[in-house]
C-alpha cells in the first residue's frame, strides 16, 4: 500500500525538477503539459492510497500523523493544480508548493500508520458531517499556505526591485502584480474553505458529547484565526489594501494558522 | 574545395563605406550569377545587412585567386576603383571562414552582442543565394550548420536573454511590476527623444492609454499628434498623478516637478496600486525620496543605466562560453567537409586504378586462350587483389588526412599527378550540380 505514496513522491519530485528545468531554459510549454502530467501521475496515487486507507479503517484517514500528513499534502497539490488552472503564473509556486508536498509525503511515509482511538472519537468519525469538515479544512490549509508563499514571493520581488539590484528573483519570478493576484485569490479561496470547515465543526460541536470538546482553546484559536482573516478579506477588498503590509498580513496569518494546527496536533486533537 | 569569405563590417568601416558596398535586395539575384563563375568561385552568397557586407564563396582553385575575384567582383558590381576599400576588407580561408559565419550568424560578431536580427537576415540571404542557383555542395553542409550552431549557442547560453537599452530595461521593469501593460495608463512629463522613445516601446508593449504633460504646449500637442494622447498642463500634473500607472519623466528645470507629498497624496487615492516612476532627466525632476513611499518604484537614469551595463556584461560572459561551443563546431564542420571532399577522390582513384588493371587484362586477353569460369574469376580476384594492396596505404593515408583536416598539402599535390582523377572529379562535381 505504501508503495502507491512512494510513487506519488517520486512523482512529485520529478515535478520539481521539471518545473526547476523549465524555469531555468524558460520553456512555458514543457512547464504546462508535463508538469501536469506529473503532477496528476502523483496525485493519482496519493488519492488511491488515502481512499484505500479510508476503506480499511472504516473511517477518512485523518488520525495517524501518517495520514494528517498524507491529507494534507494531497489538499495542498488539490489546490495548486486548481490555483494553475486559474492563474497562468501560478506554476512558478511550485518551486515552494512542491518541495512541501513531497515533505509532507516522506514525513507520512516515514511515520507511524497506526494510533489507537479513543472510544468516544468512534462516534465522532462516523458522522456524516465530519469529512466534509476535515475536507474544508485541509483545503483552508492548502489556500492559506499558498497564499503565504506568494505573498513571500512579492516581499522577494519587491525588494529587489526597490533595491534596484535586480537578480535571479527578477529573472525567475512572476511579476508583482501575479505574485498579488495569486496571494489574494488563494486568500479568498481559504478564507472560504475556512468558513465552511468552521461551519460544519460546529454542527459536530452541537452533535458530539460536550465532555469530549470540553471548551477547547483551539476552537477558540480556530475562531481567531477565521476573524482575522474577514478583516484582511474586508480590508483587501474594500479598502484597496494590497503591496508590502498585505502581504505581510499574509504571512502573520499563515504562521498562526500554522500554529493552531500544530497545537492542535500536539493537544491530540482534530481539527 | 576551398571555403573563402571577404567582407567588411561595422569594425572595419564606417557606414560610408559600408552603404558604398552594400548590394539592394532586388539586385542581389544577378549579383550573385555575376560572382559565381564557375570556374574561379563554384558556390557563392552574399550577406548585406546594415552592419556587414561579406561575400562568402567556395573555389576549387587557390585561395588567392579567388579572394582577388571576390575582391575585383566587388569594385566591379559598385563601380569603384579597385584597391579603394582595401583596409576596410578582411579575408578568411577555410577554418577561419568557416568559423566567423558561424560566430556571425550566432551574434557574437554583432554589434549589440547577442541581438536576434542576424540570425534571419542570414537565412534570407541563404535563401536568396539558392533561389539563384549559386548554392552547392558545400555551402549547402556549412549554412544549416550555422544555423544550428546559432541555435545551441541561444538555448545553451543566456547571450541574448538580458535587455541591453534603456528603454527596453523599462519597459521589462514594468512587466515585472504589472505584468500585462495592457490597459496601463502612461503619463510623460516632458518630451525628450528618450522619453518619447521609452513611450514608443510601451505603447509596442500594450499600453493604450496616454497622458502628455509639457511646459510648452505646442511640444506636448505634436507629441500628441503622433500618438493617441491627451494633453495636460503642468499645473494640473498632482490631480491627474492618480490615474498613472507609469510616469516617465524628461523636463529641464530647477525645481522638482513631483514632489515627495504629491505622490504620497496619489496613493490612496490609486488603492495603492503601484506605481512605476521613471525619471530620465538630469538634473532629477522627481523628488528621489519619492522612491521610498511604499508601492511606489522610483528609477533616474542611473540605475536604469546601471542595469543596462550589467546586462552588457552578462552578455558578454554569456559569450565567452558562446565562442567554446562555436569552436567546437568549427572543429566537427572541418571533419564532416573533408569526409565529403575526400569519398569522391577516393572513388575516382581507385575507379582509375580499376580501369588500368582491367585494360591491361583485355588487352593481353589473346594470348591467354578460351577461360573457363573459374578460371575467369581467380584473375579478377587478382586484379582486385592487387589494385586493392597497391591502393590501401594511399587511402588510408587521405582518410586520415580528411580526419586531421590537413588534406590541402602534400596528399593532394599528390593525387593531383593523376591528372584524369582530377578531370573525373570535375566531371562528377559539374555533372551533380547541374
Amino acid at each position: 500500500m505504501d508503495l502507491l505514496l512512494v510513487g506519488a513522491l517520486i512523482a512529485y519530485v520529478l515535478a520539481f525538477l521539471q518545473l526547476v528545468v523549465s524555469v531555468w531554459w524558460d520553456e512555458a510549454g514543457l512547464r504546462r503539459g508535463l508538469l501536469l502530467l506529473s503532477i496528476g501521475a502523483g496525485l493519482g496515487g496519493h488519492t488511491v492510497w488515502l481512499v484505500r486507507a479510508a476503506l480499511q479503517f472504516g473511517h477518512l484517514p485523518i488520525i495517524s500523523t501518517q495520514e494528517v500528513f498524507a491529507f494534507l499534502a494531497w489538499a495542498i497539490a488539490v489546490y495548486y493544480l486548481i490555483l494553475r488552472r486559474t492563474h497562468r503564473r501560478a506554476d512558478v509556486l511550485g518551486l515552494f508548493v512542491l518541495p512541501i508536498i513531497a515533505l509532507f509525503v516522506l514525513v507520512a511515509l516515514v511515520s507511524t500508520g497506526f494510533k489507537l482511538l479513543p472510544e468516544e472519537l468512534e462516534d465522532v468519525l462516523r458522522m456524516p458531517a465530519l469529512p466534509l469538515h476535515i475536507g474544508f479544512m485541509m483545503l483552508a490549509y492548502a489556500g492559506f499556505l499558498l497564499a503565504f508563499l506568494a505573498a513571500l514571493m512579492y516581499l522577494l520581488q519587491e525588494r529587489e526591485l526597490k533595491r534596484k539590484r535586480l537578480g535571479a528573483i527578477y529573472r525567475y519570478f512572476p511579476s508583482l502584480s501575479a505574485c498579488e493576484a495569486l496571494g489574494h485569490r488563494s486568500l479568498l479561496f481559504g478564507f472560504l474553505m475556512l468558513t465552511l470547515g468552521i461551519g460544519t465543526g460546529i454542527i459536530l460541536l452541537h452533535r458530539s458529547d460536550p465532555i469530549f470538546w470540553r471548551g477547547d482553546p483551539i476552537i477558540v484559536l480556530a475562531f481567531v484565526t477565521w476573524l482575522f482573516y474577514l478583516v484582511v478579506v474586508h480590508y483587501r477588498l474594500a479598502a484597496g489594501w494590497r503591496g508590502r503590509r498585505a502581504a505581510m498580513l499574509l504571512i502573520v496569518g499563515f504562521l498562526a494558522t500554522a500554529a493552531t494546527f500544530v497545537s492542535a496536533r500536539l493537544f491530540g486533537h482534530i481539527l | 574545395m576551398t571555403i573563402v569569405l571577404v567582407g567588411l563590417n561595422h569594425r572595419t568601416a564606417p557606414v560610408e563605406v559600408r552603404e558604398r558596398l552594400a548590394f539592394a535586395e532586388e539586385e542581389l539575384p544577378q549579383a550573385l550569377r555575376q560572382l559565381v563563375d564557375g570556374t574561379t568561385i563554384t558556390e557563392g552568397l552574399i550577406l548585406s545587412t546594415c552592419n556587414r557586407v561579406e561575400v562568402l564563396a567556395v573555389t576549387p582553385r587557390a585561395e588567392r585567386a579567388a579572394v582577388e575575384r571576390i575582391r575585383a567582383f566587388l569594385c566591379e558590381w559598385h563601380r569603384v576603383p579597385p584597391d579603394a576599400y582595401e583596409a576596410a576588407l578582411y579575408r578568411y580561408v577555410d577554418r577561419d571562414a568557416v568559423r566567423h559565419v558561424f560566430r556571425v550568424v550566432a551574434s557574437l560578431d554583432s554589434m549589440v552582442l547577442g541581438e536576434p536580427q542576424i540570425f534571419g537576415q542570414v537565412k534570407e540571404a541563404y535563401a536568396q543565394a539558392v533561389a539563384a542557383g549559386t548554392v552547392g555542395k558545400t555551402l549547402h553542409l556549412l549554412l544549416p550548420r550555422a544555423f544550428s550552431v546559432a541555435k545551441r549557442v541561444r538555448t545553451e547560453t543566456a547571450i541574448g536573454t538580458a535587455t541591453v537599452s534603456v528603454s527596453s530595461v523599462a519597459v521589462e521593469l514594468a512587466r515585472k511590476i504589472f505584468e500585462d501593460l495592457e490597459g496601463r495608463t502612461v503619463l510623460l512629463i516632458g518630451a525628450g527623444k528618450m522619453a518619447e522613445l521609452t513611450v514608443r516601446h510601451l505603447l509596442a508593449a500594450g499600453v493604450r492609454n496616454l497622458l502628455i504633460s509639457n511646459r510648452t504646449q505646442e511640444r506636448a500637442e505634436r507629441l500628441a499628434a503622433q500618438f493617441p494622447a491627451e494633453v495636460l498642463s503642468l499645473e494640473a500634473l498632482p490631480i491627474h498623478l492618480a490615474r498613472a500607472d507609469i510616469v516617465i519623466c524628461s523636463v529641464g528645470g530647477t525645481d522638482y516637478v513631483l514632489r515627495r507629498e504629491q505622490v504620497a497624496a496619489a496613493m490612496p487615492v490609486r488603492r495603492n496600486r503601484p506605481l512605476f516612476l521613471i525619471d530620465i532627466s538630469v538634473p532629477r525632476m522627481i523628488e528621489p525620496s519619492a522612491g521610498q513611499l511604499e508601492n511606489v518604484f522610483l528609477y533616474d537614469i542611473d540605475d536604469l543605466e546601471q542595469i543596462v551595463r550589467t546586462n552588457l556584461e552578462h552578455r558578454r560572459y554569456e559569450a565567452a562560453r558562446a565562442e567554446v561551443i562555436v569552436d567546437h563546431a568549427v572543429e566537427e564542420f572541418m571533419a564532416s567537409l573533408r569526409r565529403l571532399e575526400v569519398g569522391p577522390l577516393i572513388a575516382a582513384f581507385r575507379r582509375r586504378l580499376e580501369e588500368i588493371a582491367y585494360g591491361e587484362l583485355e588487352r593481353h586477353r589473346r594470348y591467354l586462350g578460351p577461360l573457363t569460369p573459374e578460371q575467369e574469376r581467380a584473375l579478377r580476384h587478382l586484379l582486385e587483389g592487387i589494385v586493392n594492396k597497391f591502393a590501401h596505404p594511399a587511402i588510408a593515408r587521405l582518410h586520415q588526412a580528411a580526419r586531421e583536416g590537413t588534406l590541402r598539402s602534400e596528399e593532394l599535390n599528390l593525387l593531383e599527378l593523376w591528372g584524369d582523377i582530377v578531370d573525373a572529379r570535375e566531371r562528377r562535381s559539374s555533372s551533380s550540380s547541374e
